[in-house]
Formats: C-alpha cells, structure tokens, sequence
C-alpha cells in the first residue's frame, strides 16, 4: 500500500506486512517517517493512495464513510496526548468507549472498572484529567483503547510525553495486555526501549519499509 | 431515559463554557420571533374586524324629510326590489334620536331646539356590493330616488380595510421568512461555535466509533431549545403587548391556544433546522 499527499509528496511507499492475531509489534523510524500516517491509514483518518488494508474482517480500502465509525469500535487508540476529554472523569472517559456503542449501564460500569483496574488506576477513577499526572492520563486512555476488546490496538508514540519510567511501565503494561490475548502495534521513535521486549520491530524510513529485527 | 440523561449532559456542556453567547442567540431570537407574532396578532384582528363588518353590512339611505308609515313601506318594496339589497328597515327622525342618545348619552344634542337628525332607510346588501363598480351603481339607482337626500356605505372602508389587510399579511409572510432565515442562521452560529469549542471531545468521540447521529443528537437538541425557549419568551412578551393594547386603546384579541403551540412548535423547528446547518462542522 502507498500513501502520498498530491503529486510528489510520498508519505508511504510500497508498505507491505501482516500483524498476526495476539501480536505486540513495533513501528521505529525517526520523526516524519511515515509512522503515524501508517497508523492513521490504519483507523481510517485516512484513505491508501493504493494498494489495500485488511483489517480482521474488514476491508479498509472498500469501507464506506458510515461504517468507519463500527470499524473504529474495533480498534483502540492510543496518543501522545493522551486525547481525554477534560470535562470527564477517567471513568466516563473509559465509559464513553461502551457507550457509543450502547452498552447497559451495569454492563458500563463493569467493564469500566475492570479495565481501570487492569491499568492500575481505579482509584483515580473520579479523576478528571487535568489532576492526573502524564502516566496516569496515558493509563486511562489505555484503559479506554481496551475496554471494547478490539481487534488492534494502535498506539502512536504512547510514552512521547512520559518520562524514562513511566515509559517503561506503560510499555510493560502494553505487554501484559498483549500476553492476555490483545493485538498491538506501537509506533515509537525509542527504538531502544523497544528492544527491551524483545518483539518484532518494523522500521520505516521515508515512507519506506526498511527491514525488520527483534 | 439513560440516552435522554446523556444527551441531556452533553446539551449542558455544549453551553456551559459559552453562556453569555448563548443567552445573546436567545435573545435574538426572541427578538426575531416577537415581530412576525406582532404581525399575526395585527393581522388577525383586523380580519376579525373585517368579518365583523362583513356581517353587518349596511348602506345608510338618508331621506329628505319624514316618510308617513304607507309611504314608508312602499319606498321599502321598492328598495327591496333593487338586486343586491337583501333587507330594508325605516328609521324614523324619533328612531335616530333616540338611537343617538343611547349611544352618546343625552347631554351631546342639549341646546338644540329641534331633532336635526333626518330620517333614513338602512338597507342590508350582499357582500357582492362591497365591489367598488357595483356600490356605485346601487347608490347612483338610490339617489334616483326622489325622497333620498344622501346615501352613505362603508363598503369603502371595508375594501379599504381589505387592502390594509392583504398588505398586513404580505408583510407577516416576508417577515416570517426573514425571521425564519434569521433564526437558523442564528441558531446555526451558535451551534457552531459549540461544536467549535467542543472539538476536542468530537473528535475523540469519532475516534471511538461513536456514529454521527450520536454526536450531532445533543447539538440539534441544543438548537432546538433555544429556537423553543426563544419563541416562549416572545409568546410572552407579545401576551403582555396585547393586554397593554387592550386596557389602554383597543381591545384586541389574543393568539388561541392551538395558535400559540404552532408559534412555539415553529421555533423549535427553526432551532432544529439552524443546528442541522450547522451539521457540516462535525
């Protein structure tokens, strides 16, 4: 698949890879090298120039406009900034994820506390993001990528904002949920901490695959 | 329930952080709505009058002195003859003074030595008299007449009043339009400065899954809330205008109740429909 914004500019060239069912994948490359624009591609912000995406059952390259919101329901997102909305709490924030999707109320809750306390935030869990620290917040918006038991979830630069430890401990959370059944891709520049888990790790370099190694 | 809490919540913290504009829409809107109501509040009384007159249309044949009860009847056959009279009834100088007193009190024909109010035959017509050629050619046939002095019909006023009317109407149209226009683009506005403010959590609603009906629910309720609490505010005020009317000038009737949801359901749809516009933002 390739992405490009008009003529010239290329974003993505020739990508081609598969991620299996219960994998926990990294996505290395300097800044501007296609990571995000991958990703994106991947919960259909975006649109391949060429070429298609197979997503579970779904077709991305075929999808119309109206299903993308019941594709987005199947992949969990996760960002540098977090992206919590700051007029809810970390449990509504989690919440949210259910109920779009219509989800009972107990239902909610349950889930909501399940996953907060997956992520080791629960008691934060009245918490409005602003008084919650870089970890916790980026805790919560895992929680809310998961909640939905999604076919993927997609993280793009998950510890871009985080120090070394926190860092460290979101991507061992990340691990832990990948070694209880979840699909993950990590888009990351830290090829370093990466290496740590011993995973594969794809690197993109201009918009081009470059190889791979563990 | 739950889904009506929810939208409820989001209605709230679509306009919690913009207060002031979204009072100042409000007031706009009652603004825009409270001038068409004017219109249909003038409007329909001045179809009430004119009905009124409709129903009581008389023509005032003014004699040249006092008929003798034989003559009297005789004249009134003949009236009754002519084609677009319907009905004919004598007045005599005693029956006009005594009518006049009652209507004015005694005290307007004091220091007069004589009754100098003439007899006169008021002769009930069809509405086909009302047309300006035709109430001509009635009064012209009466005035032939050698006992008639005078003949005196407010068929002029009614189609003047008729003309008033329609204007009245074609205003209230061109008004209601433009308020109509107003009140969505008003609406619109506000409701795009909402979505604006709250771009944020659109966003990640989308990015979620949550489908565009969801997001859009709260902010066309949104709209049309204020387009509904716009129009009860003017229902209001008109309801006050009127009563002030009536004590003070005219007595005039007010909007019926079937009316008055008409007027408040319209604003909601307004409100509805500006929200709508502004859809395009999400």
């Amino acid at each position: 698949m390739s992405k490009h914004y008009g003529h010239r500019q290329a974003a993505l060239t020739d990508i081609s890879f598969s991620v299996g069912k219960g994998e926990l994948m990294f996505l290395t490359g300097a800044s501007g090298a296609g990571k995000s624009t991958l990703l994106r591609l991947l919960y259909l912000e975006e649109k391949p120039s060429s070429g298609a995406i197979t997503l579970g059952p779904f077709n991305l390259s075929t999808i119309t406009k109206e299903q993308i919101p019941i594709l987005r329901r199947h992949v969990g997102v996760i960002f540098q900034d977090f992206r919590l909305i700051p007029e809810r709490t970390a449990a509504e924030n989690v919440a949210l994820a259910l109920e779009v999707v219509g989800k009972g109320r107990r239902e909610i809750r349950r889930k909501t506390d399940d996953a907060l306390r997956l992520v080791g935030i629960w008691h934060k869990r009245n918490n409005y993001p602003h008084q919650l620290s870089g970890g916790e917040a980026q805790r919560v918006a895992v929680a809310r990528a998961m909640v939905n038991d999604p076919l993927v979830i997609l993280a793009d630069e998950p510890t871009g904002n985080l120090d070394e430890q926190n860092s460290r401990d979101l991507l061992a959370l990340l691990r832990d949920l990948n070694l209880s059944g979840a699909t993950i891709i990590v888009a990351t520049h830290q090829v370093g901490l990466a290496r740590e888990f011993g995973r594969r790790i794809l690197h993109l370099l201009s918009g081009t695959l470059q190889g791979e190694s563990r | 329930m739950r889904q009506l809490i929810r939208i409820a919540v989001e209605m709230w913290r679509a306009v919690k952080f913009e207060l002031l504009p979204t009072f100042g829409s409000l007031l706009t809107i009652f603004l825009a709505m409270i001038l068409p109501g004017i219109v249909w509040v003038a409007s329909k009384n001045l179809s009430r009058a004119e009905s009124e007159l409709r129903k009581n249309l008389v023509m005032n044949v003014f004699l040249t002195g006092e008929l003798s009860s034989s003559r009297a009847d005789s004249l009134k056959n003949q009236f009754l003859r002519i084609g677009g009279v319907t009905g004919a009834g004598y007045v005599s100088r005693d029956d006009a003074l005594s009518r006049m007193k009652a209507r004015f009190g005694g005290e307007i024909l004091e220091g007069l030595d004589e009754n100098p109010l003439p007899s006169s035959f008021e002769l009930r017509v069809t509405e086909a008299v009302l047309e300006p050629r035709a109430a001509r050619a009635l009064v012209t046939r009466l005035k032939a007449f050698p006992e008639v002095d005078d003949v005196v019909f407010a068929g002029e006023l009614l189609s003047r009043l008729g003309k008033v009317l329609r204007s009245v109407k074609m205003l209230g149209y061109a008004l209601a339009l433009l308020v109509a226009f107003t009140a969505i683009f008003i609406v619109a506005n506000t409701v795009r400065v909402a979505i604006a403010d709250r771009r944020k959590t659109v966003e990640i609603m989308q990015l979620v899954g949550a489908t565009r009906g969801y997001i859009l629910t709260p902010f066309v309720l949104l709209g049309g809330l204020l387009g509904l609490v716009g129009a009860v505010i003017s229902v209001f005020a008109l309801a006050e205008i009127s009563g002030y009317i009536s004590r003070s000038f005219v007595l005039i009737k007010f909007l019926m109740p079937h009316e008055i949801v008409a007027f408040i359901l319209t604003g909601l749809l307004l409100g509805m429909l500006g929200a709508v516009v502004a859809r395009e933002n999400i």
